[in-house]
């Protein structure tokens, strides 16, 4: 599979989609003056271990590079002593802050440098990016997704993050919009409802209206009570998603675990907020796929199959 | 009632083992830390299936004896440790909150 | 156990609900986090709490359980009392503690 396919394939699971230059690159930058002289680079890079220096006006704003390369050159002609100005590349190529993960790969492939300087819409300089802040970002991405499947593991060559129907339309649909405790569990309410209306199983009903409680009390604590609950009915099978607009969940695995909880003391006092909401979401749901990340919406995914039994009852 | 004997009512595990000759002379269950604070009484065996951190904070604020844990729940190294400093019994149930309840209420504790 | 009994037992009033003598439970489950009761409960179950807020009834709700038993004196604000009248769960209210209140039924015969 060639580079391109493989961001292809990347971007149809949606898993990286959350990833653009300004999540991956590192936003603490070296840089220098273009009235610094070139020794100033040579030093910085062998104590910093880095092989390319931004050059910035006061406004800091990029108007240069300086790499490795260059400065070998300088010492060779004894220019040392001369501003960076005079040795500095100023035809930079830069990423720009909103840029995807697809077009940062691109930019590695297209021009073969080891570095480039990521910009804002001023064209100030806000970070760098590495091959390495490639790699670790598509890491850290990683730990926001969870996917928790007992029946598809297996077939994982077929496997899809998300159900693409909700692409479509939905059975059912309810935008959540309630900030605090007083009114979460309205759309779980009617989402039982419609699910009862549907002639289903008891027990699927039951599992999938307190998933999509435990979900919509989530988007009502912590994603300031925006969202929406959908859900498709499907020869017995029930799909449930939730979605909201963040601030989104850092580190998905750690969420998983019961008893953990970033939720503040006034929500534990009001019965929730005990590290329980994922974990039971887990508990009831045959498959479970968790998108999310820092400062990014969060997807919540379950599907319920007919003739499950729960664990324990 | 002591809290040894809390322990063999309740086929309990031991999780932190202070003083077990220590007396028990009530009983509360409760999940909100803030009642407890407010409501509980010293003495008191505290049933929950709270375990983070502040439980041990809270039983030691009110003199509770012993902490029951129930549901067979357990808790993380560092509430563990916390408890060992305070010096408060912390125990294992695989027991529900109500059954606790209602098997120390059946030996007389109040 | 019908509400009727768990009202005698408890000295509870009825906050919401009706026909007390119909409505039988055979377990008890007493807690304040309601995504525990989410976890642990089943249909049949008397839910036995310390809150007050609209999300006891939404579990009930969600868990098909017929009754809550309010502890520890609590009022029940009237918006928690109109949903669970709008859902058709049964609302009692004790001045019993959750410990002493959990003791009584489970000596009445209640099991976990």
């Amino acid at each position: 599979m060639s580079l391109q396919q493989s961001v292809e394939a990347l971007r149809y699971l949606g898993l990286f989609s959350s990833l653009d230059a300004a999540s991956i690159m590192s936003p603490a930058v070296y840089a220098l003056h273009p009235e610094d002289r070139v020794a100033a680079a040579r030093s910085l890079m062998r104590e910093k271990s880095i092989s390319g220096v931004p050059i910035v006006d006061a406004d800091f704003r990029l108007v240069g590079i300086i790499s490795v390369s260059k400065i070998i050159e300088a010492l060779a002609d004894g220019r040392l002593a001369e501003p960076l100005e005079s040795a500095m590349t100023r035809d930079v190529v830069t990423l720009h802050v909103h840029d995807s993960l697809e077009t940062v790969l691109s930019y590695f492939q297209r021009y073969k440098f080891g570095r480039f300087p990521v910009v804002d819409e001023d064209g100030k300089l806000v970070g760098m990016i590495t091959d390495i802040d490639v790699l670790s970002a598509i890491v850290q991405s990683f730990y926001s997704v969870y996917v928790h499947d007992r029946q598809r593991m297996a077939t994982i060559g077929s496997f899809s993050a998300l159900s693409q129907e909700f692409d479509n339309s939905a059975d059912f649909s309810y935008d959540i919009s309630s900030q605090g405790l007083d009114h979460a569990g309205e759309g779980s309410a009617r989402l039982k409802a419609f699910l009862q209306s549907k002639g289903l199983d008891e027990s699927i009903i039951r599992r999938a209206s307190v998933s999509a409680y435990e979900a919509e009390v989530n988007v009502c604590i912590h994603a300031g009570g925006k969202g929406s609950l959908r859900a498709i009915v499907r020869d017995g099978e029930v799909i449930v998603r939730v979605e909201d607009e963040g601030p989104g969940i850092e580190n998905v695995d750690l969420a998983m675990k019961e008893g953990w909880s970033t939720a503040p003391d006034a929500v534990r006092e009001k019965g929730f907020g005990a590290g329980m909401g994922l974990p039971n979401i887990r508990r009831f749901s045959d498959h479970l796929v968790i998108i999310s990340g820092k400062g990014k919406p969060t997807k919540v995914e379950m599907i319920f199959l007919a003739n499950t039994k729960l664990e324990g009852t | 009632m002591t809290v040894q004997e809390v322990i063999g009512t309740l086929d309990a595990e031991i999780a932190v083992q202070a003083d077990l000759t220590k007396s028990v002379t009530h009983g509360y269950t409760c999940d909100l830390l803030s009642e407890v604070i407010a409501k509980a009484l010293p003495g008191s065996a505290w049933a929950t299936i709270q375990t983070h951190l502040n439980v041990v904070a809270v039983a030691s604020m009110v003199g509770i004896s012993v902490i029951i844990v129930c549901e067979g729940r357990t808790c993380e190294p560092d509430v563990i440790e916390r408890a060992v400093k305070e010096q408060i019994s912390i125990l294992y149930s695989r027991d529900s909150a109500f059954l606790v309840s209602g098997k120390l209420y059946a030996l007389g504790l109040r | 156990m019908k509400m009727s009994e768990v009202m005698e037992i408890t000295q509870a009033t009825c906050v919401a609900g009706h026909h007390l003598e119909d409505v039988e439970v055979t377990h008890a489950f007493a807690s304040d986090l309601m995504s525990d009761v989410l976890a642990m409960s089943g249909p049949g179950t008397l839910l036995i709490t310390g809150l007050t807020t609209p999300q006891i009834i939404r579990t009930a709700q969600m868990l098909d359980l017929p009754a809550i038993l309010v502890v520890r004196g609590k009022q029940v604000p009237s918006e928690v009392i109109e949903l669970a009248r709008a859902t058709g769960v049964i609302v009692l209210a004790t001045r019993d503690i959750m410990y002493v209140a959990s003791g009584k039924l489970y000596a009445h015969g209640l099991t976990g």
